[in-house]
Parts: structure tokens; sequence; C-alpha cells
């Protein structure tokens, strides 16, 4: 179903654009040409538009033009309506027309291609006239010429370049004027002007004047601006043409205002209604012949640099009063009327006894500035020589030579010899804030003392009680060292502490049975020998006293001693056991065996046991 | 524990690091005595205030055959040949100098004005790396910045020490961390207080060991040109030359052969002089 019904919508708009191609085919195709305003002033503009109505098949731009006449396009417009079915169709072209004199104009027939064939508007008749643009400003009364004579728009705005004089010397300073003349249009956006020329110096342009003033009965709106010029080169120079941009603020008739002529037509109402367009202009004035002489040989000094002009100079030197060694400042500052830049201060190049710096030469506000440092080398300096400028005045047409100095300056010896005397900055201990200037190079004296003699080669870390002494110095700590370990382990380890003393204690316990032994009480010696065995394994194997049998005794050796050791032992508790358990008496044979028993045990232990 | 191997192991390092005594010089029986040395100092500094310098030269070359040096020693000799004009001998005095009285400022100003005078850097202290020749218009073996700046910081800082101070310091720094460390054990230090002792002493001397170390090292086979000349690429009189030598300029020496020596230049150009030619510190 829907596609049904797309597929009528389709065939109805195919049958309406059918319709209107019909239509449009069927409608004339026109072509016109108007202004809004046939008649104009100059200064102002007009608004041409160029229609063609029926078509929209058109190729191309119409370009209108006209002698007089300054024309530029300014954009299409296209208009399309169906009012009850008509179809209509309008496409414009619109133009600015702004005339460049007065008098009658014809803007000719312009052709397009429209659907194929070629149409052609009628011609557009204009006038200008030289009537105020706007009578409430600067009003321009026509000159008695003026009624005859079209009047031309270069006529009422135009670029005049003016040289104070034509005959100057090279690089002489020539003052120029460029003026804009402006009658009864608005100029906005105005340039400085340029001035491009060979074999002339130019300064920059002053910032410019502006005033009214009457040419010829016309008062003109004059913008004035100044400068100099310095030629470069001798004979005949063309200056000029110099050219400035800026653009006129053409008033659009066409934007008139709706209440027509009358007391809406000032300036006041104008100013809200009108509408001004902006036109570049490229003003471009005449030459000007110049003649520029060479400056004469005769009488010329010698140390003259190529300053032409009227100048001044002042020299100053400071201090007046100084040590050998320290600066002396030289300042010179020349002004005046001239080419600064030709002006080469009279710096010193070499003195006798002076010690001299490269000068700093700079320009400041039309001065030109010297700084020279000159160091005096002897006490016999009496005074810094005079200087001396030379110039060529063109006014007197001669030369002339200002000096300046001597300048008196007062060079005294240092007070001491420290500023003299070379001194490296480690043995001065670091430099000091202003350093001295220093007047020569050497080496520092000789020491007077030897110092320290040493044997060539030798090294008191090579010799053999060094070695020795650091030995020692090793072996000490490492005593100490070992010796603490010792001690902490033993207060902190009991079993290592109970092994350790156990050969020393049971040697304790079988000396005390020695003396025992040779008594007549020989179960007391066997009680003595069963403990000192007792206690020695007890402390051997960190067990209590009473946890001391075979059996144990046994279970913890087995398998680290001999089995003889192991039988040594039993036989050892066995006899002591036996005397100090039963009434037998042992012969004296038998308590030394159990003794020597006892003591082989600890030795064997000892050794097998760490 | 790990201090006390570290500990252990420094003293081993310090150890093996200790040279063997030197028999030769213990075993020389012509040594100068001091006031001999001295007698002939005074002698030597009288003929150079007498501007007589040969004379100051062969009297204190005679000190030092004799077997005696010291700083001033080879100062004044460096002045010496310094006004008798052998710009390298005296950078050589200069250098021998550096080795006992290393903060000397007159001795560095002198060393480093001798050093201006023989169109070599002159700041005063610099690496033997710093004292690379001009480059050379080709660019060729010119050094660049970083590797003359490479060991600025340690190798004028350790040359601003003797070897005998550094040992003293090694000594001293030794002796406090024993006495540190016993203290520490027998007076039963916290755990904190005694790494924190025992671990800035530990840092302190091996920084010490290090930098004697170094200083070995950058002046081992270090010697200065006491003639200009010529280094070839072979140890031929017909081989083709390599390079100029500045009298003054500083090398090491690689090889020394009985009449050629191989030097390396401080920008690492390597050339073949004749063995008067340079001299060692």
């Amino acid at each position: 179903m829907a596609t049904v019904r797309y597929s009528r919508i389709f065939i109805a708009g195919v049958c309406l654009m059918t319709l209107a191609c019909v239509n449009v085919s069927a409608q004339d195709v026109q072509f016109t040409a108007e202004v809004d305003q046939n008649k104009i002033v100059l200064g102002a503009s007009a608004q041409l538009t160029l229609t063609v109505t029926g078509t929209q098949d058109v190729t191309g731009i119409p370009a209108p033009s006209a002698d007089g006449l300054d024309i530029r396009y300014l954009g299409p417009s296209t208009q399309i309506s169906i009012v009850n079915g008509q179809y209509s169709s309008r496409k414009s072209w619109i133009y600015s027309v702004m005339p460049l004199k007065t008098g009658h104009f014809t803007i000719p027939s312009v052709s397009i291609n429209a659907n194929g064939s070629s149409r052609a508007s009628d011609p557009v008749e204009i006038e200008v006239t030289d009537t105020p643009a706007n009578p409430g400003v600067a009003p321009v009364p026509s000159s008695p010429s003026s009624a005859e004579t079209d009047t031309s728009l270069t006529d009422k705005v135009f670029l005049v370049l003016r040289l104070s004089k034509d005959k100057v010397y090279v690089n002489e300073r020539l003052p120029i004027k460029i003026l804009l003349f402006v009658a009864g249009l608005s100029v906005a956006d105005v340039h400085f002007p340029e001035f491009k020329q060979a074999g002339v110096d130019m300064d920059k342009f002053d910032q410019p004047q502006q005033y009214d003033q009457m040419v010829n009965g016309i008062r003109y709106h004059t913008v004035e601006f100044n400068t100099n010029i310095y030629p470069t080169r001798i004979g005949e120079l063309t200056i000029g043409p110099v050219t400035l941009d800026c653009n006129l603020a053409a008033r659009s008739a066409s934007a008139r205002t709706p209440f027509g002529a009358g007391m809406f037509d000032d300036d006041f109402f104008n100013t809200f209604f009108d509408r001004y367009e902006k036109r570049p202009l490229a003003l471009r004035s005449k030459t000007s012949g110049l003649t520029v002489l060479p400056l004469p040989e005769e009488n010329k000094p010698a140390d003259f640099a190529g300053a032409v002009g009227q100048f001044n100079l002042d020299a100053s030197v400071g201090p007046a009063e100084v040590n050998v060694g320290d600066p002396v400042t030289v300042r010179m500052q020349i002004g005046g009327e001239g080419n600064l830049k030709m002006v080469q201060p009279p710096a010193f190049t070499g003195a006798d006894n002076f010690k001299v710096y490269d000068p700093q030469i700079k320009e400041e506000m039309g001065v030109k500035k010297l700084e020279q440092v000159l160091i005096p080398e002897s006490e016999h300096v009496t005074g810094i020589p005079a200087v001396q400028f030379s110039y060529f005045d063109p006014t007197l047409q001669r030369y002339q030579t200002l000096t300046k100095g001597p300048f008196p300056i007062t060079v005294r010896r240092p007070k001491s010899d420290a500023g003299l005397k070379v001194v490296g900055s480690a043995a001065a201990g670091g430099a000091p804030a202003s350093e001295p200037p220093v007047l020569g190079h050497d080496i520092v004296f000789i020491k007077e003392s030897p110092g320290t003699f040493y044997v060539i080669g030798e090294r008191f870390y090579r010799t053999l009680p060094f070695y020795l002494a650091v030995a020692l110095f090793l072996g000490a700590w490492t005593v100490l060292w070992i010796a603490y370990r010792r001690t902490r382990k033993m207060t902190t380890d009991v079993a290592y502490a109970r092994r350790l003393l156990a050969p020393k204690e049971a040697r304790r316990d079988l000396r005390e049975a020695k003396r025992l032994e040779g008594s007549q009480d020989t179960g007391k010696f066997y009680d003595a020998l069963f403990r000192t065995l007792q206690k020695y394994l007890g402390n051997k194997l960190h067990l209590s006293a009473g946890a001391v049998t075979f059996e144990t005794i046994r279970s913890r050796l087995s398998g680290r001693v001999d089995e003889k050791w192991l039988e040594e032992i039993r036989q050892a508790f066995d006899e002591c056991d036996a005397i100090r358990y039963a009434p037998a008496r042992p012969s004296a044979g038998s308590c030394a065996e159990s003794y020597a028993r006892v003591q082989r045990i600890i030795d064997a232990l000892e050794r097998s046991i760490s | 524990m790990n201090i006390r191997i570290v500990i252990l192991f420094m003293f081993l390092v310090g150890g093996v690091a200790v040279p063997a005594v030197d028999d030769a010089v213990a075993a020389n029986s012509d040594l100068i005595s001091d006031a001999g040395a001295l007698s002939k100092f005074m002698t030597a500094a009288a003929a150079y205030r007498a501007e007589d310098y040969d004379k100051a030269v062969a009297a204190y070359e005679a000190i030092l055959r004799g077997g005696k040096e010291s700083g001033a020693l080879y100062y004044n000799l460096g002045n010496s040949y310094f006004k008798k004009g052998s710009l390298g001998k005296a950078i050589l005095n200069y250098e021998r100098a550096r080795r006992l009285i290393p903060r000397d400022g007159d001795l560095n100003f002198n060393l480093a004005y001798a050093r201006s005078k023989a169109n070599l850097p002159t700041v005063s202290g610099m690496s033997w790396a710093q004292l690379a020749p001009t480059p050379n218009k080709d660019g060729v073996g010119v050094p660049t910045p970083d590797a003359l700046g490479r060991d600025v910081g340690i190798d004028q800082r350790i040359r601003n020490w003797t070897d005998r101070e550094l040992v003293w310091m090694l000594c001293g720094f030794a002796l406090l961390l024993a006495a540190g460390h016993v203290s520490s054990l027998y007076g039963r230090w916290p755990r904190r207080a005694r790494r924190g002792v025992i671990g800035s002493l530990c840092v302190a001397w091996l920084i010490c060991a290090g930098g004697l170390a170094a200083k070995i090292s950058a002046e081992k086979d270090l010697a200065v040109a006491v003639a200009a000349g010529e280094a070839k690429f072979e140890p031929r009189e017909d081989a083709t030359a390599h390079f100029r030598v500045t009298e003054g300029e500083p090398a090491k020496i690689l090889e020394a052969g009985d009449s050629w020596a191989k030097i390396k230049r401080a920008d690492g150009v390597v050339g073949w002089v004749p063995g008067k030619i340079f001299e060692r510190f």
C-alpha cells in the first residue's frame, strides 16, 4: 500500500514540474538595465541593476563598462515566485557606479545569453553634476570654468609633492612636504605616503598635520606629511612620484532618506540614512626635479667624514683625577641640523700613554652620542687630547671645524703596588668585587722555604712499619670482636656455656677426686669420681644431674663416639655404684684404675664431641 | 652481620691496596741529608734572585739527584725553567709540585700562566681530559664537550689532595670505624645508632678509597712534553706524521721503548713520539 501511495506522489510531482516547464517556456524572456538615480553628483555612487526575467538559464555575468564611470560588480540576486499557478523568475546583477568626472554618460547596451539566444539591454543615461555632495560640509563653490568644463574626481582629491628647494649639496638635508588635498569628498583610511627613490636617504615621516586651505577659490581639506630627504647621488635627480593609498567613502544615492529632499536633506540626517561605500583609491603625485651639487674640494679638512649641515659639538671627560690604570670616560655629543647617519664622532683610535677601548656610539632624539674609555698608562699624562669635528655648512657654503679640549686630567701613581702585582685568583683568596686593572703578567716569585723534604718515590704507606701497624690494628680489632662474640654467647647460650666449661670443671673435679684417692674413705673417692663423670656428661650433653644415667648417655652418644667408650662409661658407672652402694672395699689399684678410666673417658669425649 | 662482612671486605681491600715496601728506595744509600738539601735550596734561591737561572736549575736538580723532593723545590725549579724559556720543563715541574702541594695558590697561578704561554687551556685545576689541545680545523679528534667535562668533578677534587693526605684520611676513617664498631658492641648501642654511625664511616672510607684509586689511576703514566715535536703513526723516523705536539702538552705514556714512546693525547688520539719529548710527572 505504501509503495502505491509514494508512486502517486512522485507522478503528481513530475506532472507539476512538467506544467511549470511548459509555463516557463511559454513566459517571455526580458533583459533590462536600470539605475536607481539617473542624476548623481561627483563623489557619490549610483546602483545599476541588470535584470533578466522569464528564465534562469543565463550563462556568464554581464560586464558593463563606460568611460568616465567606475563600475564595480556587487553581487547577484535571484527571485522565483509562483502566484496562482503562474511561475515567474527574476535574476539580477547589481553594480555600483561611481563617476570619475562630471558630464553625461551612457552605460552602453549589455548582452547576455539566455535560453540559448542573445538578449541586449537598453542603454542607460546618467548625468553627473558637480553640485556639492554634502551642502552642510565643505561647500565647493563652482569655479567660473566649471560650468563649461567637466570636473574630474582627480580635481577633488589629489597628492602634491613639494621640495623646499631645487638645488642642494650632496648629503644635505632637504625638507619635503607631501600634501593630500580633498575637496567635498569623504576620504578615509589614509596611509602614509610611499616614497621609493634611488640615490636618496630619507627620514621617517612626522605626524601628519590636517587643516583647511583655499586654493583657487576652492576650500580643500589638506593632510600634510613632512619629512627630510638626503640626496646621496650627485647630478640631476627626479624626485617622485609619491604614492598614497586611501579609501574614498562614496555616498550611495540608493540609500537616500525615504523622506526625500527637503528638511531631511542635510548632513545630519544623511549621516543616519546614507550608505557609504569604501572604494580604494591610489593617488600619485607629480615628480619634481632636483639638482644635487658635489661638495667643494677646496679647504676640505683632513678629518672631514661627510657630515653636511649645521652641527654643534659637546665633549666632556671624567673623572678629572685618576690613578694609573683607572678608566677615564670621554663623552661626546653631536647635534644639529643634518644627516646624523653621516656623522662620525671623532673617536680616539690610539694615543700615547693611553690604552684606548672601542667607542660606544648611539643615536638618540636627533643627537649622536659617543662614549669611549681611555686608560692612562703613565702618571706623566696631563690631559686628554683635544677632539675635532668637521662638517660642511651648506648655508655658508664652506667647511666648519669644531674643537673641544684638550681636557686636563691628573694621573697619580697608585699608593701601593698591590694593583700592579699580578696575583692569581687562588692566591688572592677569591676575586675582589672590582678587580684593579692589570698592567702586566708574570709568574709568582719563588718560595723561600723548601717545605718538607721527602725521599723521592718513598711513601710512608709503602713502608714496613706502616704495614705492621695496619696488621696490628686489624688484629686488635679482630680480637676485640671475637672476645665480644664469645662473651655474649656465654651469657646467652647456656648449653654452649656448659659444653665449653665442662672439661675445665671436670679437671677441677678430678683434682678433687685425686686428693681423695689416697684417703681411707674410698666411698668418698668413688662418690667424687661419679659426680665428676656425671657432671661432665651433664654439661657436655646439656642434661640435668638427675637425667645422667647410662641409658640416657648411650642414647645421646650412640653413633657419635666409639662403642668402646660407651662400654668404658658403663664400667665406670658400675664401679662407682658398686663401691658407693655396697660394703665392698676396693684395692688401691682399683681406685687408680677407676680414676684413669674416668680420665680417659673425658679425654676421649673431648676429642670426639666438640 | 652484614656490616661486619663489609668491614672485613674493606680491610681485605685495604690490605691488598697497600703496596709492598719499596726496597729500592730503602736500599738507596746516596741520599742527600735534609741539611744538605736545604743548603742547596738556599743557594739556588740566591742564584734565582741574581737572575742566574742556569745555576738555580743546577742546584735544584742536584737536590733531586740526591733523592729528595718537595713541593716548593719543584715549584722553584719550574719558575727557573720558565725564566729560562723552557715552558715544557716549567709545566712538568709545576705538575710535579702539584702532587705535593696541590692547593698552593702561587703554584696554580704559575701553572695556569705557563699553560697560557704554551697556548694550552689555562684554567687552574683542570682535569687531564680537559687539557686537550686546541681542536684542529678539520675537527679530527676533537673532544666533545661531554668528554671534556666528564670527569671534571671527581678528577679536580682528587687532584686537590695528595696521595699521602688521602692515605692518612683512610687510616683516620678506619680508626674511627673500628672505634665506633667496638664501642657500639661493648657499649650496647641501639641498633639504629650503630648502623648510622658505622654506615656513615663506611661511606666516608669508601669515598676516600675510591678517590685514592681514581687519583692513582688518573695520574699513572701521565707525562708532559718538554719539547715540541711531531707524533707519528709508527715508531720510525720516516713514518707519516700524525699530529704536532706542543711544548707543555700533557699526555699519557702507553708504551715506553728505548727511543720511541707511544702516547695518548687527552682527546684519545694515539701517536708515537721520540722518547726524549715526554717526561713523566
